[in-house]
């Protein structure tokens, strides 16, 4: 009968880890523009990002704006980050607005490990590309991102999450580790 | 009594409109004693090897302040670290612009971080002055404030080519680059080198920022039977690829591209392997003994004392010296446009680089180099005079946006 108990126990066990991976991989609908709003806006997606190393390092995190100036460029910033003692705003992502004023803006590799995970891009001994980990993240949060025109003076603001690490994340990172991807000093 | 009060309304409002005029026309970033200069680059980041670039340039001011400044005026020098990342390169010059009112930029490390913010200083006739990358975007096609002396990279192939099959007697040429236009400029200018000498490119072989692992990299190069290698890689792939040759037994004669001349540098990271690589470079080297570069080494060692002497640093120098010498030619009277005239102006100067020329419609000043040799130890042998390349920018420019 305990025998049966622990089958049963083990089984719902990884029956509800499987649904766990299943429903956490799951695609929401992608954001959109509010048609009601006029003048500038900026989106995000996806709108919440682990900071888990590996997590972090591998999510495309894209922004786009519309009703910008065409032929302008834009950064968007995350703004008021605890460095340190400081609050500071970090230029993340860039883009050229095109024709129709639109623009897409990627968050690149290099701004992903330097200015949201605090880490730095190094090498190891084979002169193989590491993630070097030596503080902690900023602080998980929801943060405000601001797209600023260079030409003109159009802004728009939008919101991101950065979420604490989940246990899948952590397991991805101490593969890392083990492979020597991610070094932590 | 009403007409009285009215003119005196009127003199009174002249008055003050009058005391603003002379504000409303003055020169954004010169004031009565200082010239405002910006410049952005990677004092942080993966790039920060390069970050001497802004700090040579800082030194330098230092030590012309030092000497009483220009006309009167001390240079006021605002060093931001981009981190090599566009993104920043927009906030920071955004910011220098329009809060701090710098005159102008000197150098700038890099060709997308500098290509991010080109057309918001035009926009705003900021001038500037040495971008430190060889990209053909800077000067062409011309563009009103904005003057390039770093040598093109399709130029730096040229030479290196032009010495290998002539002076070397290398008969199978192949090109290891960069997948960007970095490297497509090297690779270009190799290309059109050697249909000029009536020869092909054996092998051309491209690696992306991120490769690390180049063994088929090396072996397609090593089956193509080059007997020299023109490389316009990043340094650690420069590096890489050294080691990689050497552990399968491939010994051509590597050449290389300017970015990889800090050669202690490269000596120290390639284990050794960088000797025998001859490559081009813009500047005198940091153990030359050239008059300039003394004063310049005394310099640094009285403001930077902690900072390594070394080919990126004397570059933040030799990317300068051409707008220190439009400063002065502009004389007391400096503004966006009396600069550019005064630019405009400069015929074979020579600092601790090449002869500079421009002119109106020439913003490349420079299109010469010289070549030397990494030996035993990480030293470095001259090997040449200065050189000047002779390929049709143009047609240049047109292979790389085929």
């Amino acid at each position: 009968m305990n025998v049966r108990k622990s089958n049963i126990c083990l089984r719902g066990f990884l029956i509800a880890i499987l649904l766990i991976f299943m429903f956490s991989g799951c695609a929401k609908s992608p954001k959109t523009f509010d048609p009601g709003m006029k003048g500038p806006q900026v989106m995000v997606q996806p709108e919440a990002v682990s900071l888990g190393v590996v997590a972090l390092a591998k999510t495309p995190i894209v922004f786009k704006g519309k009703g910008f100036e065409p032929g302008d460029s834009i950064f968007i910033s995350l703004l008021n980050v605890k460095k340190g003692d400081k609050s500071v705003n970090l230029p993340i992502a860039d883009g050229e607005v095109d024709k129709n004023g639109n623009f897409t803006a990627p968050v690149g590799t290099i701004s992903k490990v330097s200015d949201i995970l605090n880490a730095k891009i190094g090498s190891n001994k084979k002169l193989e590309t590491i993630i070097i980990v030596s503080q902690p993240t900023i602080p998980a949060g929801t943060y405000t991102a601001k797209a600023t025109s260079l030409d003109s003076d159009k802004t728009a603001t939008c919101k991101i999450r950065f979420k604490e690490p989940l246990l899948f994340d952590a397991i991805m990172d101490m593969l890392g580790s083990l492979s020597g991807k991610v070094v932590k000093k | 009594m009403k007409i009285r009060n009215l003119g005196l309304m009127i003199a009174l409002s002249l008055f003050v409109f009058m005391s603003f005029v002379p504000a409303a026309l003055a020169q954004r970033g010169v004031t009565d004693t200082e010239i405002r200069i910006g410049q952005w680059g990677p004092q942080t980041g993966p790039a920060a090897l390069w970050g001497s670039v802004a700090r040579g340039t800082g030194c330098y001011f230092d030590m012309i302040n030092d000497e009483g400044g220009i006309h009167g005026r001390k240079i006021k020098y605002f060093l931001r670290d981009d981190g090599y990342m566009p993104p920043r390169t927009k906030a920071i010059v955004k910011e220098l612009v329009e809060d701090k009112e710098v005159f102008a930029f000197g150098g700038g490390v890099g060709s997308a971080t500098g290509m991010a913010v080109k057309k918001y200083l035009a926009k705003n006739k900021v001038p500037w002055v040495g971008p430190a990358a060889g990209s053909t975007h800077w000067a062409y096609p011309p563009s009103k404030y904005l003057f390039a002396n770093y040598p093109l990279y399709c130029d730096e192939a040229n030479i290196l080519v032009t010495h290998a099959v002539k002076k070397l007697g290398k008969k199978r040429i192949a090109v290891f680059y960069q997948e960007d236009d970095y490297g497509k400029l090297g690779l270009i200018g190799v290309e059109m080198t050697l249909e000029k000498l009536g020869m092909k490119v054996v092998s051309a072989v491209s690696h992306s920022p991120l490769d690390t692992d180049l063994s088929s990299h090396c072996n397609k190069l090593k089956a193509a039977e080059a007997d020299c290698v023109i490389m316009f890689p990043g340094p650690k792939q420069g590096a890489i690829m050294l080691m990689t040759a050497a552990k399968i037994g491939f010994k051509p004669q590597w050449m290389s591209t300017s970015t990889l001349a800090d050669v202690p540098i490269m000596y120290m990271i390639s284990k050794g392997l960088f000797k025998d690589v001859i490559f081009v470079t813009f500047g005198e080297l940091p153990d030359s003994t050239h008059p300039l570069m003394k004063k310049y080494k005394a310099a640094q060692e009285k403001f930077l004392p902690k900072e390594r002497w070394g080919t990126f640093f004397t570059a933040g120098i030799t990317f300068v010296e051409p707008m220190v010498e439009g400063l002065k030619k502009a004389g007391r009277n400096l503004t966006a446009e009396s600069f550019v005239k005064a630019m405009e102006s400069i015929k074979n100067f020579q600092g601790t680089g090449p002869k500079i020329t421009y002119g109106p419609n020439i913003r490349q000043g420079a299109r010469s180099m010289f070549m030397a040799q990494c030996i035993e130890g990480g030293k470095t042998k001259i090997l040449s005079d200065w050189v000047t390349a002779d390929l049709d920018v143009n047609e240049v420019i047109k292979r790389l946006t085929k």
